[in-house]
């Protein structure tokens, strides 16, 4: 049984493998982009201003990550969702928001270059309890922190810790059907 | 469009990259997380005679070394950012607690990164180097953490002599500057709790670094 079980893993993962390698064909390789200037790239964020970027569609599922450049398991997640973005621009906006402190911005920039991301990100300042009120009544401040948001700003999923790409794929998908089906529940943990 | 130099060298080390992130997923599909809600408030602390091992190599129970008033039990890091903002405070919170009949504990419960920074020897060395006031020991396997719904460092947990929690959360409400911070939470407790007041702020959250579970 757990040979079986070894060998369907194995099988599986090619198929992930050849799978991934076709869509990355498709799509452009990770590579350092250059189109925002830093400022563009990484722009500053207040506890007051987070109600104005979320939701960000009107028409999409919004994944809301808080990570930290110096936060191992927000930095091992990182390039899943930067993976997912690209594989479904139409139906997700993933936004990232930094919990690095200010000094560090330079470095959670140039991790944002290394990583591929092309469109603005947000670095969290001012204090720290109005942030996390700002995020989520039900967030403790651990990172990394996750949500799922619908179009009309309600959250459907939110969890503290690190997720794998067929984890964030599952409970995104998930929220997407739930765009056309409130009946669908979605547990995150 | 970027392109590179070589690209040929690029694609194989991409296609390779690729086949190690797949049978890395497959190693680590599911990583471990804190499942259990936070202590509540008024609940008595979990697991008060287990054994744990400390810096000084003696092992000790929360029952022991409770004081008349209470116990204060941290759960923290040698390597989390956000613990050394905070642990200068650390010393600060530690004296007066014990000046109230309230001993300190802290306890590291990053069993799956041991080796990259959490071990034993790495905890003495830094109790050593930040002359640390107060009971530095392991939370072998996080069973601790796990019962007491810890789910980041720092956190904070006090108690009152019968072993009832009065406060969890945060130390203050300012990691980055010392000289910003507005709401002492966890001082407060300690002065009112020894005080026999009620506890005005009872819980707050806090950013922080998650505790790193061991796989399931």
């Amino acid at each position: 049984m757990m040979k079986s079980l070894r060998i369907s893993s194995f099988i599986f993962a090619g198929l992930l493998y050849l799978s991934a390698c076709g869509q990355a064909n498709e799509m452009e390789s990770p590579t350092v982009s250059s189109f925002l200037s830093d400022d563009e790239l990484l722009l500053e964020i207040t506890p007051e201003s987070i109600t104005d970027i979320i939701p960000a569609s009107e028409s999409a599922v919004t994944l809301v990550n808080v990570w930290a450049t110096w936060c191992a398991p927000c930095i091992k997640e990182f390039p899943y969702l930067v993976q997912l973005q690209k594989a479904y621009p139409e139906d997700l906006v993933v936004v990232f928001i930094s919990a690095d402190f200010p000094e560090d911005k330079p470095r959670a920039i140039e991790f944002l270059r290394e990583q591929g991301v092309d469109q603005p990100s947000f670095l969290k300042t001012g204090k720290d309890l109005p942030f996390i009120a700002a995020i989520s009544d039900n967030w403790s401040g651990s990172i990394p922190f996750t949500q799922l948001y619908l179009p009309d700003g309600t959250i459907v999923a939110e969890w503290s810790g690190e997720a794998d790409l067929e984890r964030f794929e599952e409970l995104f998908l998930l929220a997407r059907d739930k765009m056309v089906s409130s009946e669908i529940e979605i547990h995150a943990n | 469009m970027i392109t590179s130099k070589h690209p040929q060298r690029y694609s194989y080390l991409f296609h390779a990259s690729l086949m190690v992130l797949f049978l890395t997923m497959l190693t680590f599909q599911e990583i471990s997380a804190q499942d259990k809600p936070e202590l509540p408030i008024g609940e008595r602390a979990p697991m008060l005679d287990a054994p744990l091992v400390t810096t000084e190599d003696e092992t000790v129970t929360l029952r022991e070394i409770a004081g008349e008033n209470g116990l204060l039990v941290v759960f923290t890091s040698n390597t989390c950012p956000w613990v050394h903002r905070w642990e200068s405070r650390y010393l600060e919170m530690a004296s007066l607690a014990q000046e109230n009949g309230i001993p300190m504990i802290a306890l590291n419960p990053n069993e799956a990164t041991r080796e990259e920074g959490e071990s034993m020897a790495d905890m003495k060395m830094r109790a050593k180097e930040y002359s640390y006031n107060f009971i530095y020991a392991m939370d072998k396997d996080h069973v601790l953490a796990t019962e007491y719904g810890a789910n980041r460092t720092p956190h904070v947990y006090l108690f009152n002599k019968d072993f009832i929690l009065v406060y969890r959360g945060a130390i203050d409400d300012n990691a980055h500057d010392i000289d910003e911070v507005e709401q002492h939470f966890a001082k407060d407790a300690i002065v009112q709790l020894a005080a026999k007041q009620e506890i005005v702020t009872k819980t707050s959250p806090s950013l922080g670094c998650t505790i790193k579970w061991l796989s399931e």
